[in-house]
């Protein structure tokens, strides 16, 4: 049964086939938002949140549009929402330039006498600090467009901007990237 | 032959068009393959980044957390076409706002229908172009070490009681779109009202940011215009 005629069934009274929805695409929208919040608390927050949304917003679904398409925008928008109610709370993340020297050195450098699994770890480590350096729309953007393969339009559509804004967000949050891990790029390639 | 800048080289490696066809220079050019290198190297590092894994069983979790919060009748399709549900908002709201408001001197009764909901639409579409020009003056303010924004500070505080007016009778309504966009434009208005009357330019760069962030100067054109369309349609309406 195709995610349609799901759907249909749904709003003709089986919630219950809603469940099939959660079944297809919970993965996905875990990872989505895991990679946008950095943390699995608030991943769990937002699959659950997102679903519950797109539940109770089933009367505005587009017979034509994937639902796909559909849950992760709603997804990114949580996400967003939660990672800036975040900010307001904690004021953790770096904003401006200058911070981000700060966050930089707060990196740990890379040890090349480490082995492959440490490696791994480290590398994690040093990806998310490097990943908190972005903004919230900076990172979304760039979730949507490295990890996911959305094109820079379906960016633009699920975060609300033009294509330009799009595609400036997508390279702050290269040329931020590029910036921290600037010592790592490569130099464990040789260790693996 | 020019180098290729930067965001022309990301645009190529995600498959988008960069804008110009001389695809051998970057091979050609020792200076762009270099660079073209090292942006590889580091986007193919960040494609190591894993996601803390999932078991089969994930689904089923999601769902026996979300499904006693899926209470009440399954949400069926809108039978009321968007411009419908704009002007069931604008109705509702007015009628709220009364509720609070000193008696007028003409009862709403005795105004005509079609007369008395263009007024109202009247009323919806100057909040929004008010709200519109606070944000539209601080996107285009100057920079500066300390940017004057009292002017904006105090349209936002004026505009917040209505907005939320607003905001709470399209949840009433139902009508989710432009619930969001309410919330949304009321979360900038309490940040923008709660500021000091000077602010940085970090500051004021933060404030652009987050109202570039969601479209929302985008969203209330778009209402904006369907109201200014939609006069006729409520006269049908009754």
């Amino acid at each position: 049964m195709d995610d349609q005629a799901v759907i249909a069934r749904v709003q003709a009274g089986d919630k219950d086939s809603f469940s099939m929805l959660v079944e297809r695409y919970s993965h996905s929208v875990f990872r989505l938002a895991y990679r946008m919040t950095g943390n699995e608390q608030d991943a769990e927050e937002v699959v659950q949140e997102s679903f519950l949304r797109s539940y109770r917003q089933l009367d505005t679904f587009e017979a034509r549009a994937s639902f796909g398409t559909w849950i992760y925008r709603i997804a990114s928008n949580y996400a967003l929402d939660l990672m800036r109610s975040r900010r307001r709370d904690t004021q953790w993340i770096a904003r401006a330039d200058e911070d981000v020297e700060d966050a930089m050195a707060r990196i740990p450098a890379a040890d090349p006498a480490v082995d492959r699994v440490a490696w791994s770890a480290e590398l994690r480590d040093r990806i998310e600090a490097a990943l908190t350096l972005l903004s919230e729309q900076e990172r979304a953007a760039f979730v949507l467009r490295h990890y996911e393969g959305h094109s820079i339009e379906e960016i633009g559509q699920a975060l609300g901007l033009n294509g330009n804004a799009t595609k400036n967000s997508i390279f702050r949050a290269v040329q931020k990237l590029r910036r921290a891990l600037a010592p790592l790029a490569g130099a464990g390639l040789g260790a693996r | 032959m020019r180098h290729w800048t930067q965001p022309e080289m990301m645009l190529r490696y995600y498959g988008e068009d960069p804008g110009r066809t001389d695809v051998a220079h970057l091979a050609d050019c020792e200076i762009c393959r270099s660079e073209y290198s090292a942006l590889e190297r580091t986007l193919a590092e960040l494609a190591e980044y894993d996601v803390p894994a999932r078991g089969d069983s994930y689904p089923a979790f999601v769902w026996h957390r979300i499904r006693p919060r899926m209470a009440g009748p399954v949400p069926a399709r809108r039978r009321l076409p968007a411009w419908l549900a704009v002007a069931a908002l604008v109705l509702a709201a007015f009628f709220l706002g009364r509720m609070g408001a000193p008696a007028p001197e003409q009862p709403v009764a005795s105004t005509p229908g079609p007369v008395r909901d263009r007024v109202l639409m009247v009323a919806l579409g100057e909040h929004l172009e008010r709200s519109r020009i606070v944000l539209v003056e601080l996107s285009n303010a100057p920079d500066g070490k300390a940017v004057d924004i009292s002017g904006e500070r105090a349209s936002a505080e004026d505009l917040l009681a209505t907005n939320r007016l607003y905001r709470q009778t399209a949840a009433a309504a139902g009508d989710r779109g432009v619930e969001d966009l309410l919330e949304d434009l009321e979360l900038l208005l309490v940040e923008i009202a709660h500021s000091p009357d000077r602010i940085s330019s970090r500051e004021l760069e933060d404030v652009r940011t987050r109202i570039d962030s969601r479209g929302v100067l985008f969203k209330l054109r778009v209402i904006e215009s369907r109201l200014e369309a939609s006069p006729m349609e409520v006269e049908r309406m009754d």
